[in-house]
């Protein structure tokens, strides 16, 4: 951290890096715990020439955003898990047309209207299997409000870059928390656009790409290229096609594009790993509880430390998987609010090579270091009353 | 961009039109033989001429179903969208480019079952969409099952026994909506339809022209309306002119089909007004940001200093100091604005701070709880958790709070409350916070101000400055020597009480 300049909630913090990144349109509804997105956005993006609609619902807001994308403004919206399950349709449509485009999931606790400002990572694996159909993915996950300004530019970047949209799957841990922030001089912010279309294509193939490119060029309506965008199956020239052949092509490429650029797109934090033996899991805010523990526990002469996903879609497994075979690891805790989702993830990657157990807590109440560290030592079971937790297979 | 003249109708040769506005390489279209859409299809491209829309500023939306299709033989920047969403994706782009002219093509089921909602709100938006619906009575891509504009009585794939449902009027429900042009048409009335559309579109707002198709391979075959032929022949001697119908009676208007326009009026278009908006607040850009700075200095001016970029620190396990503050209260009393105040001297002073607060039912009247972490090195867990300093202004929220308080947190409470038995007398501060505040400050209401300083005095959170700056960076405007005389009373008070607590020990 350089200098602060500024106390900041995580929600404001998410409108201050969509605007530095290039957010000109935003679409919502409101609904808690992301309505301050929503209310701030209605302030800032009018003084800086952008535009706010308060659509009618979730599903029109994620529609109104996709538009504007394909009319060449880079645009948001946000949304909560209920109004996050009902953007699951255009989501996938926007994956499959490949329609930039950011898309905010303050998550609270569910199934259902559930706890609306209760905090909950629940939506996590709605984020990856959500909408229907193979479709890539990218997610992003903050645990602090200066990385969810950061990170929120970035989840612009990657969705102008790779054309498709990105998901910031925060927490309401992090949307209402305040901080202070440093934000950087706007001159030294990397702002990504789309490949761009310089010229009318006399062929008219929108989605025909140069040889070595594995996103296609874009060009917004209204210069004169007169296209065609579907959610259907289409083939280069953007029209629906029926042929297999072509089917499969796309489906493989839109799919590479994202996994083909692991290194540039995926994302993750260690810490203390050099010495560890227990590794304790954790993505979003519950990361701070878990810094907290993990602290605790060191001093307590436990050699434990941290695997944090930033991106969580694509899952960091190389990372992972790398971290759970060296031998000094006995040990992964997985500690999300849920009731065992990325756990799943975690189980598959690891595969065997070490014991994975669980802490889960989906009660309502954020995770505290006291839980975190009851479930590292295993020694005070009465602490984690509230919890779930889980040894290896057990579950 | 659009011709402004007089609307005239001027049919071309289908085989002009299809060559300028449409895209030859992938007709044949699809509809079966007898639908109507193809017609409507041609009613828009020569709406189109008869107008002299670009073509490259010509936008073509439409979502899921037979009328869809049209999106795609049409010659312009062209989306298929999803099912019932074309006018949502529509005001995105209307929006992001209020200089394109953008044309929703929709079928009922479309426009008016899954896709209602965006409906209703464009028209009360008004936001300049042409929409032109294209007007079956049934789900045709689905293969015929009753749709909102299906008879009651009649027949579908999914009304097998007659539809017990009523029909909505597409364009009257775009009416009561606010739609401020909203039109009939149909595939047989192909010049009238065609001076609608062009109508539709030279209108600055919401337009819907709700466009009486004919679908003899299912809506005709389910209920014996006969051929194509026959289906037209229906059209033209059942319509009646909207002129006309205002003198008919509901009886006699039965079973008729009214053309024309339902509906027309002038009102404020919502990009135009958004573009005003944005105009004035670029005008008005300069002064805001004189006002902010003035703003600033005059903070400056008052606290001595303006702090606003404070070097982290840097961590020192040495100085290692780490409060935990809680404030709770009632709602209304300026419980979360103290805790953020706190938050914002901490960020001045250059210190590490976590705020946050309860919310929900306990934010509204009731209970009120708010959270404030100061530290010199990184905040791991965001919440307290030994609560270091505990402040309440209600009894209820000392009964709540105090009980799960360590003996070392020093808790501030208003002289008027009794504290639980479980605190030491010594760790106890009572203070006549509200009290003061209505008296000695002279509104209730800076109480919060008041325990602001008084904790910052008890606790030596940050330098005074940094809290008068905090306090002043968060008020509303022109109550500032209000709550510095509130800041300087609350001072004052726990001045005097660690005074009296420092001659007491002696
Ligand atoms: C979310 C969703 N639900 C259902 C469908 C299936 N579907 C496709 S078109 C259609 C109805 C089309 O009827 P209408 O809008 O009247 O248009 P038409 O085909 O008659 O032109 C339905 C139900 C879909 N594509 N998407």
């Amino acid at each position: 951290m350089g200098k602060v300049s500024r106390l900041m909630q995580g929600n404001e913090a998410c409108v201050e890096g969509a605007l530095a990144a290039g957010m000109r349109l935003y679409a919502g509804y409101p609904i808690t715990p992301s309505t301050e997105i929503a209310e701030l956005a209605s302030v800032r993006l009018p003084q800086e020439g952008g535009k706010f609609i308060q659509m009618e619902d979730e599903i029109a807001s994620i529609a109104c955003a996709i538009g504007a994308s394909v009319a060449g403004t880079k645009a948001m919206t946000a949304t909560s898990g209920p109004g996050f399950s009902l953007k699951q349709e255009n989501l996938g449509y926007a994956a499959l047309a490949e329609i930039p485009l950011v898309v905010v999931d303050v998550q609270r606790m569910g199934p259902s209207t559930g706890m609306p400002t209760s905090p909950s990572q629940g939506d996590v694996m709605m984020a990856r299997w959500g909408t229907h159909g193979d479709h890539p993915v990218i997610a992003i996950s903050p645990s602090s409000v200066m990385e969810t300004y950061e990170q929120t530019i970035r989840a612009f970047n990657l969705s102008e870059k790779y054309r498709t949209p990105v998901l910031l799957m925060m927490d309401e841990l992090v949307g209402h928390l305040r901080e202070g922030v440093s934000l950087p001089d706007p001159d030294d912010i990397e702002i990504i656009d789309r490949p761009a279309v310089k010229y009318p294509d006399p062929k008219r193939l929108p989605y025909k790409m140069k040889a070595g490119q594995q996103v296609p060029s874009m060009a917004p309506f209204g210069n004169g290229q007169r296209y065609n965008i579907t959610g259907l199956i289409h083939d280069e020239s953007g029209f629906p096609t029926n042929s297999n052949a072509i089917a499969k092509e796309l489906l493989d490429r839109i799919m590479h594009k994202v996994s083909d650029n692991y290194a540039d797109i995926v994302s993750c934090e260690s810490r203390f790993t050099e010495d560890t033996e227990t590794v304790v899991f954790c993505y979003g805010g519950t990361m701070r509880a878990v810094i907290s523990a993990v602290e605790q526990a060191r001093s307590r002469g436990m050699k434990c430390g941290i695997f944090r996903p930033v991106t969580i879609w694509p899952f960091p497994e190389k990372e992972l998987s790398k971290l759970a075979s060296d031998p000094k690891v006995g040990r992964i805790l997985v500690v999300e609010h849920n009731y065992g989702q990325m756990l799943l993830e975690v189980q598959r990657v690891v595969g065997g090579h070490c014991r994975v157990d669980f802490l889960g807590k989906y009660n309502g109440n954020a995770i505290t270091p006291r839980e975190i560290t009851a479930a590292l030592f295993e020694d005070d079971p009465g602490a984690l009353a509230s919890c779930a937790y889980t040894v290896g297979r057990d579950r | 961009m659009v011709d402004k003249g007089d609307v005239k109708p001027r049919t071309r040769q289908v085989s002009d039109l299809i060559f300028k506005y449409m895209r030859p390489e992938h007709l044949p279209q699809i509809w079966c033989a007898g639908c109507g859409n193809g017609i409507i299809m041609r009613d828009v491209a020569q709406a189109i001429e008869n107008l002299g829309l670009s073509r490259s500023n010509t936008v073509i939306v439409s979502g899921i179903g037979c009328s869809s299709r049209a999106a795609g033989y049409l010659d312009f920047n062209t989306i298929h969208t999803t099912h019932g969403r074309a006018i949502a994706f529509a005001t995105g782009i209307k929006l992001a480019n209020p200089h394109l002219e953008v044309i929703v093509i929709a079928g009922d089921g479309d426009i008016s079952a899954i896709g209602g909602n965006h409906l209703i709100h464009a028209a009360r938006r008004n936001i300049g969409l042409t929409v032109v619906v294209m007007n079956n009575n049934i789900y045709g891509m689905t293969g015929g099952q009753y749709s909102p504009t299906t008879p009651t009585g009649e027949f579908g794939t999914t009304a097998p026994y007659g539809n017990i449902d009523r029909a909505f009027d597409i364009a009257k429900l775009a009416y009561g909506a606010g739609a401020s042009y909203a039109a009939r048409g149909s595939a047989y009335h192909v010049q009238q339809t065609i001076s609608l559309i062009q109508e539709g579109i030279r209108h600055r707002g919401f337009s819907i022209i709700d466009v009486a198709s004919v679908c003899p391979t299912y809506y005709g075959r389910k209920n014996k309306k006969g051929s194509a032929v026959d289906m037209l022949k229906w059209q033209r001697d059942n319509a009646v002119q909207a002129e006309k119908a205002k003198t008919m009676t509901p009886e006699e208007l039965k079973g008729k089909l009214v053309l024309g326009a339902v509906s027309q009026s002038l009102h404020p278009e919502f990009t135009y007004e958004y573009g005003k908006l944005i105009e004035r607040l670029y005008e008005e850009k300069e002064q805001r940001e004189e006002q902010e700075k003035a703003d600033m200095a005059r903070i400056g001016k008052v606290t001595g200093q303006i702090k606003n970029s404070g070097e982290a620190p840097v961590s020192s396990p040495a100085g290692r100091e780490r409060n935990e503050l809680r404030l709770a209260g009632s709602g209304g009393q300026g419980i979360i604005l103290a805790s953020v105040i706190l938050a914002q001297a901490a960020v001045l002073a250059g210190k590490y701070t976590a705020q946050s607060q309860s919310y929900g039912p306990e934010a509204r009247g009731g209970q009120c709880k708010a959270e404030t972490l100061v530290s010199d090195t990184p905040i791991g867990f965001t919440k307290v958790q030994n609560p270091t300093f505990l402040m309440c202004l209600t009894q209820e929220s000392l009964s709540h709070y105090g009980k799960s308080v360590g003996p070392d947190c020093m808790v501030l409470i208003d002289s008027a409350l009794t504290p639980p038995e479980n605190l030491r007398p010594e760790q106890v501060v009572k203070l006549p916070i509200l009290e003061t505040a209505r008296t000695k400050v002279g509104r209730l209401q800076t109480a919060n101000i008041v325990a602001v300083a008084c904790i910052n005095t008890l606790i030596g959170l940050t330098d005074r400055s940094s809290m008068e700056q905090a306090v002043l960076m968060h008020i509303p405007k022109g109550t500032e020597s209000l709550n510095l005389k509130a800041f300087e009373e609350g001072v004052r008070l726990a001045s005097e009480s660690l005074g009296a607590l420092k001659g007491d020990g002696k």
